[in-house]
């Protein structure tokens, strides 16, 4: 078997240890005898969704917001239709806004996003910065990593929350949820990087995409991720 | 002097000494307290300095201000120093406490040479008045504490607006970021490396800041020599790199050190094209401080400060330390192993803690390229708080041959125990500490 991951902006948003979902995805896909291509897409690269399996798009400095904005805007029909086919796709941070309706600045300036989560972003003062452990519905463990966002994202309507936050701030805190779902498109504001310590999610991206690709039930082979566990235990522990 | 200011001198050396009795070593306290009684306790006592001189960046402060003090003491000029690692406001009021008679004050003739945390160096600046600022580098860095890159170029910018025109500064040309925030500055002086240099083949993902700071633009890059630093250009912004006033080059172990059109010549055994810059950072202030003369002396016989590059003779083994702290400190380490050093089967220690000090988001070992040190590696004992993330790290790069160990005595005893004379340590800030004092370090 073989699967294409596109790594959306893997110049400009590339700040924060993204690299690591990449490699986590890359590695758990080779380690199973599955050839695994990633696909670097930046600005004035076209996207076609059809094509590939998998995305992900990860966290950014501010300063780049607006140069991606107007380039994720020009790519907003191929991601919002390739979401609607059930690709499965990873956002954190700044692509997990983004990835909303708008962003709206301290100073009241709006980026617009392109709306695949029903949900909107406000800058804030506040940073939330923390270890964070949080439950999701859909996962037989929880989630851990590492949360450091001062914007605030509210979610309404068809999206759901990616979980509910155990211990940390979580989207907004106030709510108590932690990222987003829809359909398989998922954002979170999970560093650590997200995947490594929570390889259940890592598998469950793999799973949803091979099952697209090959339109038949997928089961990987599992893999031996005491290691995974144990680190995970740790982030956990520091909660 | 008024009653503040003598109730906070008296309370800081009280603590102080109280602090030396207990050997607590708590070298920033005497400050903290202070600095509650008495706010602009640094702004008055530092008055009375000859010059004061303010070094920050994320990577080689420490480097860069130990060859600047020992400049000093070749030129017999007394100095303070903040050397004992506090560079925050507190550390440098307990050295300015340490320092001054009970009447607050300091004989004439003496320099402050403050090492200065790069989120603080605005109010560094507001209080010391400095006469000297450089600024060596804008790395990603406990992200968890500075929040972005950004954040910190933006206040840096402020900063260096606010400055007297009298201030000197001295900013790396190589670093994009620092060119771009310099650039309406008056009385800049750059450094770098000379652009004949080899460059690196550095990883692009954890350059941090390959686009234009000032238009957006992606810049061209002719040499990439650490992290972002190199030799670029922007399209939109014309000459966004600056000319140098003093420069550095390496050939094998010789190092040329150019500045006032004059060379100076040396051999040292110190690695790294980091280190490049901390000699030209070093000898731009001693340029423009007319302390040239001394450069040779300095240069030659410099040693570095504890634990960034440190050789410790311990029983009949030698174990060689290097401080990693954040994705282009590391790399640059993994690159002067393998790219000078040129060790093959080592035998090494990691230790990652995670306490304030060390960063408690541990994410940014996934910028650092083990991929390149890991053929290279025979025996890895893995330590720390953080172990487990290290070692899931080095697995996800096929690499599954190390022992973990978090306890770090244990691990130093196992690491001790191999046969291997050398031995390679790579410790996070607090485990380094812990460590040297295992080895029965403590001394700085």
């Amino acid at each position: 078997m073989r699967i294409t991951i596109v790594h959306l902006y893997p110049d400009l948003l590339n700040m924060y240890s993204d690299m690591g979902n990449i490699v986590c995805l890359q590695k758990r896909c080779q380690w199973r005898g599955i050839e695994a291509k990633i696909l670097p897409v930046s600005l004035n690269q076209s996207f076609v969704g059809k094509k590939y399996d998998l995305l992900y798009s990860g966290g950014g400095q501010d300063r780049y917001q607006a140069v991606l904005c107007r380039d994720l805007l020009r790519k907003k029909p191929s991601l919002k239709q390739a979401a609607l086919q059930g690709m499965p796709i990873l956002t954190t941070c700044a692509s997990f806004q983004l990835f909303g309706h708008y962003f709206k600045s301290k100073e009241g300036q709006i980026m617009p996003g392109i709306g695949i989560f029903d949900a909107y972003t406000v800058g804030s003062d506040i940073r939330k910065i923390g270890n964070i452990a949080v439950k999701t519905d859909f996962l037989p463990n929880n989630l851990v990593g590492f949360e450091n966002h001062s914007g605030n994202t509210y979610l309404k309507g068809e999206t759901k929350p990616l979980g509910k936050v155990i211990k940390g701030f979580g989207n907004n805190g106030e709510d108590g949820f932690e990222g987003a779902i829809y359909k398989n498109v998922i954002g979170s504001y999970l560093h650590g990087p997200i995947l490594p310590k929570n390889p259940h999610l890592c598998d469950w991206l793999l799973t949803k995409a091979l099952e697209r690709k090959y339109e038949k039930k997928i089961v990987l082979p599992p893999l031996d991720d005491t290691l995974e566990w144990q680190a995970h235990e740790k982030t956990s522990s520091l909660v | 002097m008024n009653l503040k200011r003598f109730s906070s001198l008296l309370a800081g050396k009280l603590i102080q000494q109280a602090s030396s009795l207990t050997g607590t070593g708590a070298t920033a306290a005497p400050g903290l307290y202070a600095l509650k009684i008495d706010p602009k306790l640094i702004a008055s006592l530092s008055r009375q300095l000859e010059k004061n001189i303010i070094i920050t960046g994320t990577n080689g402060k420490t480097t860069t201000a130990r060859m600047i003090s020992q400049m000093l003491e070749n030129a017999g000029i007394s100095y303070i120093h903040n050397r004992a690692g506090s560079n925050l406001l507190r550390g440098i009021a307990s050295t300015l406490i340490k320092n001054v008679s009970l009447t607050g004050k300091i004989p004439s003739g003496v320099f402050g040479l403050w090492e200065v945390d790069e989120a603080v160096l605005s109010q560094a600046c507001q209080q010391l008045k400095p006469d000297i600022v450089i600024i060596n580098n804008l790395f990603r860095d406990q992200l968890d504490r500075y929040g972005e890159i950004d954040t910190i170029a933006k206040l840096w910018q402020q900063t260096l607006e606010s400055l007297s025109v009298k201030t000197i500064k001295i900013i790396n040309a190589d670093d994009p970021v620092l060119s771009a925030i310099s650039r309406q500055i008056p009385n800049v002086c750059y450094f770098g490396l000379d652009p004949q240099t080899p460059g690196q083949n550095v990883s692009r993902h954890s350059a941090d800041s390959i686009f234009c700071y000032l238009c957006g633009s992606k810049l061209v890059y002719r040499r990439f020599y650490a992290g972002h630093l190199g030799i670029y250009s922007c399209p939109k912004c014309p000459q966004l790199q600056p000319e140098k006033c003093c420069q550095a080059s390496k050939k094998n172990s010789q190092i040329t050190i150019e500045s006032n059109q004059q060379k100076t010549v040396f051999k040292s055994n110190l690695p790294g094209l980091y280190n490049l810059y901390n000699f030209s950072a070093a000898a731009c202030a001693g340029a423009k401080l007319k302390l040239d003369k001394y450069f040779l002396s300095t240069f030659a016989n410099f040693r570095p400060a504890f634990g960034r590059v440190e050789k410790i003779k311990y029983k009949n083994k030698t174990l060689r330390l290097f401080l990693v702290k954040n994705p282009t400190g590391f790399n640059q380490v993994i690159a002067t192993l393998i790219n000078e050093l040129k060790v093959k089967n080592i035998v090494c220690l990691i230790a990652v803690n995670d306490f304030l000090a060390d960063g408690r988001d541990v994410s940014w070992l996934w910028d650092v390229d083990f991929e390149k040190l890991t053929p290279c590696l025979k025996q890895t004992i893995i330590s720390g708080t953080r172990a487990r993330d290290m070692a899931l790290r080095l697995k996800y790069c096929d690499y599954n041959n190390y022992f973990i160990q978090e306890d770090l005595k244990k691990a130093l005893d196992k690491l001790l125990a191999y046969p291997t004379k050398e031995l390679i340590i790579l410790p996070t800030y607090t485990a380094m500490l812990a460590l040297r004092k295992l080895l029965g370090k403590e001394n700085l």
